[in-house]
């Protein structure tokens, strides 16, 4: 998943970008509005951390231009003063969650991962797709009763394709929403990665979880019968 | 920061009503003068013409006429004036066709414009105009004379009277007429700017007072203004202590939170050089949480602000939706039931922001404990002195408090339950907020869904 990060405070800024990395996100991130704002349009975004006191412009601004533009990707946002008022507003123009400062870390992740699930249509934390169960507050990942071992591309692969299970995902979406706008891409990186993943899944070949649909992409199946 | 409009001061109060005042006193002098001098000159006129009617009677009464049809006028006129030559007033007698039968004696050397008459007519009268000031008003009268034999013979009497006298009178009578109600004008004036003076007293007083306060001679706005200053004065007087109030709050707070800091400082500083790192690394993170609840505690405590005196109540209902709608987003995982049982005109006597700290922090706390559902429940007493009473109410249907923490979780830093997140403070706040500073009152008890109910009574 692809987060966009814009706090004007470099240290936190800092901090937030390490661990969402090591928290397996791909991470674009800005410490102004209005860059913030063009980022947010222009690239394919996941879930965005928006601190509402920016220097140039107000973080509500961002916010209302984004949603007014039909942009609804999840938005959490940062308040210095906790007060309800401010929270409300926030809300009240389009964020899906708040978090006051100062705050713990752990937080941010949590509320994030609620988000994104949120936004797919999951309810828990648990994803499922057939035999495969994919926790994403631990990144365990299990088939059956199978645990795998899976590295973090891997894992981000098979999270992105299990939040949009049963959808046809072509290979240039998955390269932009594994990797951030400094990393290089190649789209071959994920032809490379899907087989990985599939000898991973499934090495007696029983199900073929994902299908390669030519010209258009991969899709993972969904649970229910319709596969 | 207050807002300044534009510097320059309105028009005067005292140039308005003077200004006013002189404009209508202007108005009305002028036109009672007006009226005055038409009415004296239309009187005057009719004086003339009176007196001219007079004249030729007087002429016909004297005329002497003999069987022949000859004119006899005695040597001396009942008028004077008809005897003084060019005095003004003339008299003469013509026949038809304009010959002279006779002229008074004040006729000598005079050229008067009598009017001729061709055949017998109506009484003709020419009057000059005002501004002719030398002209002659005349009046020619036709009489058909009754001579002692039968015969009938026509005279034509004729008067003219000089409009100088006319013109002096009106001239008179306009001079005295200017002079006093000139006068009367200013007079009125002048009475008009005395009653001003006094009337604005209480205006020049306010004035005075603040600019007391102000240099800090005063506390506050003296009594005994009159009514129409009364609902001012206390409103200023009730914006300056309520803002001496919060001037007071904020040191307070500012010294409280100084104090409350100094001893995790102290803390932190003497584990300096500690022991075994993991161990010294939870001391420091430990002493680090409750600064950082301090601090905030301290600058929610800070900004709340109290009943201000003019101030207009606020609606519950649109507030406790407001924060309802935000409860759902982020809550959303939990899919809660949120009702709002509160009627439209449900009001809060006090700040708009303290209320949604109120609703916010109790709903919050709700929304965190409860299985399925949240309730809001408001309504309004009236109590003594006129004062708008709010009792709200917070139910959850979750685990409830048990009853040895009930009072305890309103304390800074006690949590019934740590594995949620937030830093404790929010009842805190809200106890704060309603026992200190709106002087009301809290209470925690078991509600009808389950779980707990918070009751504020402000």
């Amino acid at each position: 998943m692809r987060v966009l990060v814009i706090e004007d405070e470099g240290a936190l800024r800092e901090q937030l970008v390490q661990s969402l990395r090591q928290a397996g996100y791909a991470v674009d991130a800005t410490d102004r509005g209005e860059e913030g704002a063009y980022m947010g349009s222009e690239y394919p975004v996941d879930v965005a951390v928006l601190d509402l006191g920016l220097p140039d412009i107000d973080g509500l601004e961002v916010l209302s231009r984004w949603r007014d533009a039909g942009f609804d990707f999840p938005v959490l946002v940062l308040t210095a003063r906790s007060r309800w008022d401010e929270k409300v507003e926030g809300l009240e123009n389009g964020a899906d969650d708040y978090l006051a400062k100062p705050f713990h870390m752990e937080e941010v992740l949590a509320r994030l991962r609620a988000l994104v699930r949120r936004s797919s249509g999951w309810a828990t934390r648990v994803l499922m797709a057939g035999p495969i169960a994919l926790d994403t507050g631990t990144h365990q990942v299990r088939v059956g009763e199978r645990e795998l071992e899976l590295t973090a591309y891997e894992y981000r692969l098979l999270e992105y394709l299990m939040l949009h299970a049963g959808e046809v995902i072509s290979k240039t979406t998955l390269a932009e929403h594994l990797y951030d706008e400094e990393t290089d891409r190649d789209s071959n990186v994920v032809e490379v990665l899907v087989g990985r993943l599939r000898r991973k899944l499934d090495p007696d070949g029983d199900f073929a979880p994902i299908e390669t649909l030519r010209g258009r992409g991969y899709r993972l199946r969904a649970a229910t019968a319709d596969a | 920061m207050t807002n300044v409009e534009s510097k320059r001061p309105g028009w005067s109060l005292r140039l308005r009503v003077l200004l006013a005042g002189a404009v209508v006193v202007a108005l009305f002098a002028g036109l009672t003068g007006l009226a005055a001098e038409r009415a004296f000159r239309g009187s005057v006129e009719q004086m003339g013409r009176e007196r001219l009617l007079a004249r030729l009677y007087m002429l016909m009464g004297a005329v002497d006429v003999d069987a022949a049809g000859a004119l006899n006028m005695p040597a001396v006129l009942p008028e004077p004036q008809l005897a003084v030559p060019a005095s003004g007033s003339y008299a003469a007698i013509a026949a038809v066709g304009g010959e002279l039968l006779w002229q008074s004696a004040s006729s000598l050397g005079v050229e008067v414009p009598y009017a001729v008459m061709h055949s017998p007519g109506d009484t003709r009268l020419n009057l000059a105009a005002p501004d002719e000031s030398d002209a002659l008003q005349t009046l020619a009268y036709p009489v058909f004379w009754e001579l002692d034999g039968g015969e009938e013979q026509i005279f034509i009497f004729q008067v003219a009277e000089s409009r100088a006298g006319l013109e002096a009178e009106v001239t008179g009578f306009r001079d005295i007429l200017w002079r006093w109600l000139g006068g009367g004008a200013i007079a009125l004036l002048v009475m008009q700017a005395g009653v001003l003076i006094w009337s604005l007293a209480p205006v020049r007083r306010v004035a005075a007072e603040v600019r007391d306060i102000e240099l800090g001679a005063r506390d506050a706005l003296g009594a005994g203004y009159p009514r129409e200053l009364q609902g001012l004065t206390e409103g200023l007087n009730a914006l300056i202590g309520g803002r001496e109030t919060r001037l007071r709050r904020y040191r307070n707070t500012l010294s409280d939170l100084a104090h409350s800091l100094k001893t995790p400082v102290a803390v932190l500083r003497a584990g300096q050089g500690g022991d075994a790192e993991g161990g010294s690394q939870q001391a420091v993170n430990e002493q680090l949480d409750r600064m950082e609840q301090t601090i905030e505690y301290h600058v929610q405590r800070a900004a709340i602000t109290g009943r201000s005196p003019l101030a207009a109540p606020v609606e519950v209902r649109p507030a406790a939706l407001r924060l309802i709608d935000s409860f759902k987003k982020i809550y959303h995982d939990k899919a809660l039931h949120l009702d709002c049982e509160i009627e439209d005109h449900i009001v809060f006597a006090g700040d708009p922001g303290d209320l949604a700290e109120l609703l916010g922090n109790l709903g919050d706390n709700a929304c965190k404990w409860a299985r399925s559902r949240v309730r809001f429940t408001a309504h309004n007493e009236l109590g003594p002195g006129e004062r708008l009473r709010l009792h709200l109410s917070v139910e959850d249907d979750g685990p409830g408090i048990p009853e040895d923490l009930r009072e305890a979780v309103f304390k800074r830093g006690v949590r019934a339950d740590s594995r949620r997140p937030g830093q404790g403070i929010g009842l805190a706040v809200v106890r704060e907020t309603v026992e200190e500073i709106y002087g009301g009152s809290v209470h925690v008890d078991v509600s009808e869904l389950g779980g707990t109910r918070v009751r504020l009574s402000i």
